[in-house]
């Protein structure tokens, strides 16, 4: 009993002396934050009395990630007295299904799957917003936005931290050596690859292994070239299951990949390597061989949160590898006359209850206030217009969100995410067949039975 | 028998009850609402999604860690446990052995996660091949058969369910279980009585006519024991498939894939019938087992 007692002591103090240094660097976010936004709404979270309440949160964040997220809710938890309690899963989606299924589900949660938002919306296990949202209160969020978060005509979800997947990587440093341009159509991208290999180098690069979503760089690249090839009416057809997954127009986009990462030359190491690569270091071999006159890759796509990737060491990539310079993106180069698509992720904000103390961490988190926190931390992209595109910390995370804000490009939410539930695995399994010499027709039927 | 009642009321609860609604789900849809027949068991037999669950290959490759995984390990273990009976350092050899059997097998596919890393800065099994000169293998990714081993080329589509990465899986199963075979049938080594051994050696028999005509038949109980626990473990593996290759690369056993189907793709109703499926494998053995079990308490 006796070691107990301390133990639980310990673990107080622990938590006391973690939540005093989460405060601490809030005081300095606050000042940055509550100058550029000051004007909108500085007033910070409303005061109320939850002290001793705990929210129990579900995300799929992990490391700094966390640690930004606490800054996030540092001063909600300041003005409350409350507590979250985040746990991070990459594999929230199986969690999830667990604790709902077992009745034990989490006060809030932040999947990033469209399709099982969808399906707990409409099984009636998540709560309404409304229940604890006023009107007026997302005012900041552009309509495309809640109209994802809504189902049957009732608001679900909110959507935060959106991921850019429009973009390709590359070193303009080894662009520049070489006298390369940056591609801006399809067609060229394929020329510049063939000039490439003729000049002796590889042009791409890729990396799909990610544990349970395994091949989902792959889905990406389709999804990507679906949108720039076909426009987004017929993309949402196909999101849908209107437009079967065995069409000509989904044989086109999946040939269009095999293109690109099945002609020999193309993909430094080949097929099989990039299956047993982890993702995080799908851009390494553009900084490694003799870079930057020749190095072993030149172009490597993934989506806008490989910037983080880049900078840390521990992926593998060279120490000192500067924005701009070394790396940069350009946007996913447009296929015939349709305007440039830009593919993306959200991660949706969900409640499963309308305690007082959920809806005012849900309140907070949904304000451009606390969202800009993380925004100027970096890793973050808001869709609410009140946080300041000057809070960005880098020109590459600007560029993501003005290209997401841009009137001219067509956003549309990552499709395997978008899919029924089941679909999204099929995908991704159907992806690493394919990348394995599977047979493509073979592969569409498969993923086409995985539609309900 | 008011004795047994919590003990019954807990496998009510805990086993039988489940049991009866895994079978009920099973004839259920996706999300359990609606009765559908076989339809559930017609998608086993059918296997209408080759490519993210195939259950076909998941059935084959049950089989296959049943034969090799019971049949290497039993081996193995009878092997090191003779062979370790005979040395001076037995105990440590014995505990070196069985120490795999310790770790969870969580943990243990972990390390061999990155045992089998492809990049040979970080794959210990790569570093040594590029080491000899021969280039690395995706251990957990080849799905090419195990010929390619030593020439890295030649035919890749050796029939299912026989390819790299499937004895990948198994050699940590091996890896993780041997121990226990060598403990318990040293064991029943050292059960066999010295004064028989004497008899045979007096008799003329060399050391090969003693292990196969007097060591082997006397141990051949202890080895069905423990073939009867390797081949339910091989049967309701999971950890290790799950964590290492998650089931990807055609490595699916029923455990993995009916697992996948009920909580990563939400469909109930296949999740169950797969769980049906396996249950209906392992009962037959284990009915055998008990059988034997009992005949064994009756001859006392």
């Amino acid at each position: 009993m006796r070691s107990r007692g301390w133990l639980v002591l310990s673990l107080f103090l622990a938590v006391g002396l973690l939540l005093g240094v989460a405060c601490g660097d809030d005081d300095d976010d606050d000042g940055e934050a509550t100058e550029v936004a000051g004007d909108d709404d500085g007033g910070g979270p409303a005061e109320e009395d939850l002290s001793g309440e705990s929210v129990d949160v579900l995300g799929l964040w992990g490391a700094e990630e966390i640690t930004k997220f606490e800054a996030m809710y540092g001063p909600w938890t300041e003005a409350t007295g409350a507590d979250v309690s985040f746990v991070g899963d990459r594999d929230i989606n199986t969690t999830l299904t667990t604790r709902v299924e077992g009745g034990e589900p989490p006060d809030m949660a932040l999947p990033a799957s469209l399709g099982i938002f969808r399906d707990f919306a409409s099984s009636g296990d998540l709560t309404p917003l409304s229940e604890c949202l006023e009107e007026g209160d997302l005012a900041a969020y552009p309509q495309s936005a809640i109209d994802v978060g809504t189902v049957d005509g009732e608001l679900y979800g909110i959507l935060m931290k959106a991921g850019n997947k429009g973009t390709m990587w590359y070193s303009p440093a080894a662009f520049d050596a070489a006298g390369y341009e940056v591609p801006t159509t399809f067609d060229e991208m394929l020329a510049l690859a063939d000039q490439i290999v003729a000049d002796g180098g590889t042009p791409f690069s890729d990396a799909e292994e990610a544990g349970g979503g395994t091949g989902f760089p792959g889905s990406d690249w389709i999804q990507q070239i679906f949108l720039n090839m076909h426009g987004p009416a017929l993309y949402d057809r196909w999101v849908s299951g209107d437009l079967p997954y065995s069409s000509d127009e989904s044989r086109e986009a999946w040939e269009l990949f095999g293109q690109v990462l099945l002609t020999e030359g193309y993909l430094v190491g080949g097929p099989e390597t990039a299956l047993a690569t982890p993702f995080a270091q799908g851009s390494v071999p553009l900084f490694t061989g003799d870079y930057p006159a020749q190095p072993d890759a030149y172009m490597h796509y993934l989506g806008s949160f490989n910037a983080g990737f880049i900078v840390d060491p521990a992926n593998g990539f060279p120490e000192g590898l500067e924005a701009g310079v070394d790396y940069d993106y350009f946007p996913f180069p447009t296929i015939g006359d349709n305007a440039p698509g830009v593919t993306g992720d959200a991660n949706i904000m969900m409640i499963f209850n309308s305690d007082p103390k959920t809806c005012s961490l849900l309140r907070w988190l949904a304000t451009g206030e606390a969202q800009q926190i993380w925004v100027a931390l970096g890793g973050f992209t808001s869709f609410s217009t009140d946080v300041d595109v000057a809070a960005y910390p880098t020109d590459l995370e600007r560029k993501a969100a003005e290209q997401l804000a841009n009137p001219e490009t067509v956003f549309r939410f990552d499709a395997d995410d978008a899919m029924p539930t089941g679909v999204g695995a099929a995908v991704f399994a159907g992806v690493i067949a394919y990348l394995q010499g599977g047979d493509l027709d073979e592969i569409l039927q498969s993923i086409e039975a995985t539609f309900p | 028998m008011l004795w047994l009642l919590p003990a019954l009321s807990l496998v009510a609860v805990f086993l039988v009850w489940p049991v009866i609604d895994t079978v009920r789900r099973s004839f259920m849809n996706s999300d359990s609402t609606k009765y559908v027949g076989f339809d559930n068991y017609r998608f086993i037999i059918d296997n209408p999604q080759p490519i993210s669950a195939d259950t076909h290959a998941a059935l084959l490759n049950n089989l296959l860690w049943l034969v090799v995984f019971t049949g290497v390990t039993v081996a193995l273990g009878l092997t090191i446990a003779v062979l370790a009976g005979r040395v001076r350092y037995e105990a440590f050899a014995k505990s070196a052995i069985f120490i795999p059997m310790a770790i969870s097998f969580v943990a243990a596919a972990v390390i061999w996660r990155f045992m089998f890393e492809l990049n040979p800065d970080q794959g210990t099994i790569n570093a040594v091949v590029t080491k000899l000169g021969a280039e690395a293998t995706p251990w957990l990714q080849d799905q090419g058969g195990p010929q390619t081993w030593f020439t890295n080329q030649g035919p890749q589509d050796w029939p299912q369910p026989f390819q790299i990465n499937n004895f990948a899986l198994i050699s940590v199963g091996i890896w993780m279980w041997t121990g226990f075979a060598v403990v318990i049938l040293s064991a029943g080594l050292k059960g066999i009585s010295t004064e028989v051994l004497e008899a045979a050696r007096v008799d003329g028999a060399n050391e090969w006519q003693i292990f196969w005509r007097v060591i082997f038949p006397q141990i051949i109980p202890t080895m069905v024991v423990i073939s009867t626990t390797l081949v339910i473990q091989a049967l309701k593996n999971f950890d290790l498939v799950f964590v290492l290759t998650g089931g990807r690369y055609g490595t699916d056993i029923v455990a993995t894939l009916f697992y996948k189907q009920s909580f990563v793709d939400r469909n109930f109703g296949v999740g169950a019938a797969l769980a049906v499926v396996l249950l209906a494998f392992v009962v037959p053995i284990m009915l055998v087992s008990i059988r034997r079990f009992q005949a064994q308490e009756e001859a006392r």
